[in-house]
């Protein structure tokens, strides 16, 4: 089925029309992702998530009132999706406990390159552990093409409150790398000349 | 300046957002805090470090495709988490069959779901079955059947004599309730129960 010429992509793809809804997905399935990154249980896979997601917006997206409204309503599927994730595995890890799910052996030897990508996840690790507020709209950034104003709709905030929610998440990010003493070294002596060449528009 | 104004500033300076002015008012604060310009490369190496993270976890969501065909869910499968449910509902209200005065049942042999999963008499650590209490200890009716076990988890037993398997066993069973109810959640994120109506009666034969 395919919808006509010029109607809107949101209210093709709601209608059914199956091209329109594969590239509304494609369009946006990337900050979807980075969405189910910010609200990740632990235990629980990116990509099966990213697919009940999927599922529910084949399922649903005929009761979208407002075609405009997409980016929230995608969030706020990607959000039930993960809290829904939370309580299975919540359930799971309490049938499971008394089984010895967990037990685990002794530490296990890292070579170098081990080591490194182990490294290179705990910035992400570090990300997703920041306070919900700020890890969402930090992520969302990152996504390729995503402006803090695209942001501000996902959230349905202010584009003001973006920008301090930004600054302040990558401020406690450095800090906790700093703690950590992992990912990017601690900075040689002040290089202001080659921070401006590599950051200055 | 402030903490706050500084790290606005360094943000928009990584994010390259930054005016003229902003570049200036930075310059400005280093001036008194050389400081300044060892967190803004922090930042800038962190929030590098972060993308190129995210980029590779989020090549997972390349792969992911909207579903080719419907993926309406069986009839079934809806009734079947109402029936789960309706019993959960039972249970919590208490309005369930009159346990306290019932005794588990022996039962000659186990039932099939479980049979076809581990073999028929292969373990002798199999527990009472507990299918067999409920068919004694529920009213006429109420137990149906038992549908086949979902295999869990499975890993070497301990003294490497064999396997241990986990699994979760299903019963069917069948209540009888006033008013059924779905829990939602409100705008808040909070959850609400909603009364649901599953129609009008029709005829139609029993499980």
């Amino acid at each position: 089925m395919t919808a006509p010429k010029g109607q809107d992509p949101v209210a093709a793809a709601a209608a059914g029309d199956r091209e329109a809804l594969a590239s509304l997905w494609r369009e946006h399935r990337r900050w979807v992702g980075a969405v189910l990154l910010a609200h990740l249980p632990p235990g629980a896979d990116l990509e099966d998530l990213l697919q009940e997601v999927a599922i529910a917006v084949v399922q649903h997206l005929k009761e979208l009132r407002e075609p405009e409204k997409l980016r929230p309503w995608l969030r706020s599927v990607a959000v039930n999706t993960a809290a829904s994730a939370a309580r299975k595995e919540e359930v799971r890890r309490r049938v499971l406990r008394p089984l010895g799910e967990g037990e685990q052996g002794g530490p296990v030897a890292q070579d170098g390159r081990q080591e490194q990508a182990a490294d290179a996840r705990r910035v992400l690790e570090m990300a997703q552990n920041l306070p919900t507020d700020y890890r969402e709209p930090l992520l969302l950034r990152c996504v390729q093409g995503l402006s803090q104003r695209s942001i501000a709709e996902v959230l349905g905030m202010p584009e003001t409150t973006v920008e301090t929610r930004l600054a302040r998440a990558r401020r406690l990010l450095r800090e906790a790398l700093e703690r950590d003493q992992v990912g990017p070294a601690p900075s040689a002596p002040p290089q202001p000349a080659a921070a401006l060449t590599r950051m200055q528009p | 300046m402030s903490s706050v104004a500084e790290e606005i500033l360094i943000s928009r300076i990584v994010d390259g957002n930054a005016a003229p002015a902003d570049w200036s008012a930075l310059a400005a604060a280093a001036a008194s805090d050389p400081e300044v310009w060892a967190r803004l490369a922090r930042t800038g190496e962190a929030q590098n470090a972060l993308r190129a993270q995210l980029e590779r976890a989020l090549e997972a969501a390349d792969c992911v495709e909207i579903p080719a065909a419907s993926s309406r869910r069986p009839r079934w499968s809806i009734w079947t988490g109402w029936a789960a449910a309706a019993a959960l509902a039972l249970a919590w209200l208490g309005i369930g069959w009159n346990r306290g005065d019932r005794v588990p049942a022996e039962s000659p042999a186990g039932p099939a779901g479980f049979d076809q999963l581990a073999g028929a008499g292969s373990d002798p650590t199999t527990p009472a079955e507990p299918a067999g209490f409920l068919r004694e200890g529920a009213p006429p009716g109420h137990f149906l059947e038992e549908l086949p076990a979902v295999m869990v988890d499975a890993r070497p037993a301990s003294d490497g004599n064999g396997q241990e398997v986990y699994y979760i066993r299903r019963l069917l069973e069948r209540a009888r309730v006033d008013q059924m109810y779905q829990v939602n959640r409100n705008e808040l994120g909070q959850p609400v129960a909603v009364p649901v109506s599953t129609g009008p009666a029709v005829p139609r034969p029993p499980l």
